[in-house]
């Protein structure tokens, strides 16, 4: 088995709630980066490749039973920022820093 | 291994691929729209936006021309601009007979706005979900045969070898969840497999270089490489999404740094925020270098009909989390904000077409923003990625079922298909070897904050150039665990293909121009430059070329063409930019 990557040490974006889960196989047609599966013993969709998750949120419409999130705050390590060293409430503007 | 055989065969479904699929099932049978994830849900396409230019009966087009031209540093095809505009009302009234929701005033018609650099220029803003959906919905009510899921990984040549003294005779893949390789022969062959990216920038990872590099492979003639990189704005607290920044701008949203000035009143003084893209990532820049930043967006000014459009045409992308009672809201705060820069070609770059969408290869044809858009220059309106995907993909599927018509079905060597098979499906039996995962994180690696990115030099791209080689290599020895990861592993090999020829053009573009800027030549020099700038691959390696734009040609020229001058973003980052000069 290969190892996994730095992009995979981390919690993935992505999260299906099983017993919220239809099994309508929609999410398996939204998924550009093709991280469904449809698992045949449970007739439920899973996360065979959550990793891959790229924060389009086309799923979370198209599942008609919303078993589907999106944690937008679990960001990709490959994305650069210059402020990455900013807490989020140093990112809040303040008008003080006008005076 | 499976074969197929088709009339027109493309690659690619979104705007590009769907249009050309359309207009190509009108003139022929035999139809085939192979796309590497589901048609209506992948690509730039279907989750960008939704700007579209939106020129209507009753417009001065020769003006709209003008400014893309002007703008556009005069580096277009004119015959092309004047295509794109007539093609795009046509298209624009189409999407609007089929009931695709489209943001409109309270009389009903069209809610128009000046798009980003441009005063005459018009734009819309559409629902681009419910837009590819409609289009898959008509290919398939014309015949088209659609496949999902199958990922084309090479182009066919009439005679076997890449790169080819032939032409293209169709293109060879697999699908994406059983494994199965297939080889699909046509008589004519459309690539519009979108942009060049990377994964991890844009939200949209299945946008990768696919295109560029089988095109690169087979002998395709690229052009203007060195210009595909891009930007785009987003919010820095991930909570809150902010729609797109060209809808935000044109509904009062502005940018000011951390003393609360809006400080693109000192780079562009009549456009501001609207200004180039790539001028006001380098002010963004030049604030931050400076000490001035955080830069934040401040929509308090948006008007309520932006917020009103945030939910009910822009549906997807979490509109609604944007719009929570939640502390700050964008409503009443100004929000922290940066741009990407990095590579995104939008029509900048890419396969090299004339005015019926053919490339140098007989029986290839490229529409969408896998080709270089000559309709417009160094600068183009926000609308105009996806107005030239629809109408090149309109005209591009003309052209290749009227071509279909007056070529034979030519059948592949079956020795050609196997060593294409074998070599497809070979990182299956590396085991223990590096992950295709790995090499897309080290293949991001390359492209770092805005601030390194935008500022190039010999000295930066021989670096590059060398780390992009080594992770070609690489490519070569990745292992992948399942088919998933195969075509993964495929899309990166992809990208440090294209990345690298990229870094090559770079290199070799001795000068700045416009979006394009290197520290060590931070001129624009007309006298060498201006033309499209060529790489094809040949027996004895890479080939560059420069072609002359015809100008003496157009209708529309300068006054006079300045020889050399300061480029604008060498002139931001110096600290010396004059508004006035520019």
């Amino acid at each position: 088995m290969t190892r996994p990557s730095t992009s995979h040490a981390r919690p993935a974006p992505v999260k299906l709630d099983p017993d919220k889960c239809a099994g309508c196989g929609a999410c398996l047609n939204s998924c550009p980066t093709d991280v469904f599966r449809f698992d045949l013993e449970s007739q439920k969709a899973v996360l065979a490749y959550a990793w891959d998750c790229s924060y389009c949120f086309l799923c979370i419409d198209d599942c008609p039973t919303s078993a589907i999130e999106v944690d937008s705050a679990i960001s990709s390590p490959r994305r650069h920022s210059l402020y990455s060293n900013l807490t989020e409430s140093e990112l809040i503007y303040r008008e003080a820093a006008a005076d | 291994m499976k074969t197929e055989q088709a009339q027109v065969l493309i690659v690619g479904g979104g705007f590009g691929g769907v249009w050309a699929a359309l207009r190509a099932a009108e003139l022929t049978t035999g139809v085939v729209l192979v796309e590497k994830a589901y048609v209506s849900r992948s690509g730039a396409s279907t989750i960008s936006g939704g700007v579209t230019t939106c020129p209507q009966d009753g417009d001065d087009l020769a003006k709209w021309a003008r400014e893309f031209i002007t703008h556009g540093g005069y580096m277009c095809n004119q015959d092309w601009t004047a295509q794109l505009l007539e093609g795009q009302r046509d298209r624009v009234r189409q999407l609007a007979d089929w009931g695709v929701p489209i943001s409109r005033d309270k009389d009903g018609s069209i809610r128009r706005f000046s798009s980003r650099g441009m005063i005459d220029v018009r734009c819309m803003q559409y629902s681009p979900k419910a837009a590819m959906e409609e289009l898959r919905r008509q290919a398939l009510a014309r015949g088209v045969r659609i496949l999902d899921r199958v990922f084309i990984t090479d182009l066919l040549t009439t005679d076997g070898v890449y790169p080819t003294r032939g032409g293209v005779c169709g293109a060879f893949g697999f699908d994406v969840r059983s494994g199965e390789c297939i080889a699909f022969s046509a008589r004519s062959t459309i690539l519009a497999t979108g942009a060049m990216s990377m994964k991890g920038t844009h939200q949209i990872d299945n946008v990768v270089c696919d295109g560029a590099a089988m095109a690169y492979r087979a002998g395709a003639r690229l052009v203007d490489l060195e210009f595909g990189f891009g930007g785009t704005f987003s919010l820095l607290m991930s909570k809150f999404v902010l729609g797109s920044y060209n809808v935000a701008i044109a509904h009062g949203a502005t940018l000011i740094n951390a003393a609360g000035e809006r400080f693109m009143a000192r780079y562009d003084p009549i456009r501001y925020e609207r200004s180039e893209l790539s001028r006001v990532v380098a002010a963004f820049a030049k604030e931050v270098i400076d000490g001035r930043g955080p830069v934040y967006v401040d929509m308090r000014g948006c008007d309520p009909s932006y917020w009103q459009d945030l939910k009910t045409v822009a549906q997807i992308k979490g509109g609604g989390v944007l719009l929570s009672d939640a502390v700050p809201d964008p409503k009443t705060w100004p929000l922290a904000i940066e741009p990407s820069w990095g590579l995104w070609n939008g029509a900048r770059s890419g396969l090299m077409i004339d005015l019926k969408c053919r490339t140098n290869l007989s029986g290839l044809f490229a529409a969408g923003v896998a080709a270089k858009s000559t309709a417009t220059g160094t600068h183009a309106s926000a609308g105009v990625p996806t107005a030239f995907s629809m109408t090149s993909g309109y005209i591009a599927g003309e052209a290749a079922a009227e071509a279909a018509r007056n070529v034979a079905q030519h059948s592949v060597n079956p020795h050609v298909l196997r060593e294409l098979e074998s070599n497809v499906r070979a990182p299956l039996a590396r085991k223990n070897a590096k992950t295709a995962d790995d090499l897309h994180d080290e293949l991001t690696t390359l492209e770092r904050s805005v601030i390194e990115t935008m500022q190039l030099s010999k000295k930066k791209l021989v670096d590059l150039i060398d780390r992009s080689e080594e992770l070609l290599s690489e490519a070569e020895r990745c292992g992948a665990a399942d088919v998933h990861d195969l075509a993964k592993l495929h899309e990166a090999r992809n990208i440090a293909e294209s990345i690298r020829l990229v870094y090559k053009s770079a290199i070799d573009r001795t000068e700045s121009r416009e979006q394009f800027y290197r520290e060590d030549y931070p001129e624009t020099d007309n006298e060498e430059w201006f033309c499209w700038h060529g790489v094809t691959r040949t027996d004895s390696g890479m080939r560059f070329d420069r072609e002359r734009i015809p100008l003496e040609s157009y209708a529309v020229k300068p006054e006079r063409m300045t020889p050399r001058y300061r480029s604008p973003i060498a002139a931001i980052m110096e600290g010396s930019y004059d508004p006035a000069l520019y």
